[in-house]
């Protein structure tokens, strides 16, 4: 099963992994790392090193808030390792569907695909469906 | 057309894309790191994330010593990682500069200057000294109230 990082900004990630879990349960094979005004990057980076190694073998999917963010800086520069892939942009419809799919899917960036679409596609305005 | 040195031990991220480029509307980004300048996967972050239109450069901060007294460009946001950084560049450093201190993260033995700048006894008293003659806003955001980096100088005095 392919383990997710939460790497966001403040406490996003560990509000939308408890708000996921409140949905479709307890999850194994999560960690949430998070950013603050006063975070060095450094030690974010070596608390990363720790986890890729961790999960080296079932590979790891990081998922960040927002591209260009810090979060998501550091993360990238984690693609150049094998069984990683970063996806940003990170909503609740996301996250439900990369902790569901991770058992069936082979690989981080299969997996971020799919993610990336059903992201996509949950945006929607209301109206525009109530009015047809 | 503004001219902006800036400290931030994060370089470009959401602070910098979401505030000071897009409300001076900066076409120009310099980051200036000799760490960054080494490191192709870096390099390939940070040009990767600048809005689309924004030209960016990335220099060692010997070769920007070279390259920007003779650079043209008339509007311009330049990335320091840290105060000794901005202080190798004191050469170039004019009145029309506006010079931020926005994000220098937490360590050891650190004071809390404004909610993102920790620094350390020395780099109070460098900037002090670099206060002397020019501004030096330390905001996160452009729109923000500036902190008097002057005010902390009673801690220099508290030490000797």
């Amino acid at each position: 099963m392919i383990a997710i990082v939460f790497l966001t900004h403040g406490s996003l990630g560990l509000e939308l992994l408890k708000t996921a879990e409140m949905i479709i349960g307890k999850q194994d094979a999560v960690e949430v790392l998070s950013v603050h005004s006063g975070t060095t990057l450094s030690d974010l980076a070596e608390r990363l090193d720790n986890l890729v190694e961790k999960y080296k073998d079932s590979g790891l999917v990081i998922l960040t808030d927002m591209f260009g963010g810090s979060p998501s800086n550091v993360a990238m520069a984690y693609l150049v390792n094998e069984n990683v892939e970063v996806i940003t942009g990170a909503n609740l419809p996301m996250v439900i569907k990369i902790l569901s799919d991770r058992r069936s899917v082979e690989t981080p960036l299969e997996l971020c695909k799919i993610a990336a679409e059903t992201a996509k596609n949950s945006i929607i305005i209301a109206g525009d469906v109530m009015r047809g | 057309m503004k001219k902006i040195f800036r400290v931030d031990d994060r370089l470009i991220h959401g602070q910098v894309i979401e505030g000071w480029i897009k409300y001076y509307k900066i076409k120009n980004v310099f980051i200036v790191n000799d760490r960054v300048f080494k490191d192709p996967i870096q390099t390939m972050i940070y040009k990767s994330i600048v809005p689309k239109g924004v030209d960016i450069k990335i220099f060692s901060v010997d070769e920007f010593l070279k390259f920007f007294p003779s650079s043209k460009v008339s509007d311009f946001l330049v990335l320091f990682e840290s105060v000794e950084d901005l202080i190798k560049v004191e050469p170039l450093i004019k009145e029309d500069i506006d010079l931020n201190i926005g994000c220098v993260a937490n360590r050891e033995h650190k004071y809390q200057i404004s909610d993102t700048v920790f620094l350390d006894l020395n780099e109070i008293k460098e900037l002090c000294y670099l206060r002397e003659r020019y501004p030096i806003t330390v905001r996160k955001l452009p729109w923000e109230t500036s902190i008097e980096i002057m005010n902390f100088i009673k801690l220099l005095e508290e030490k000797v």
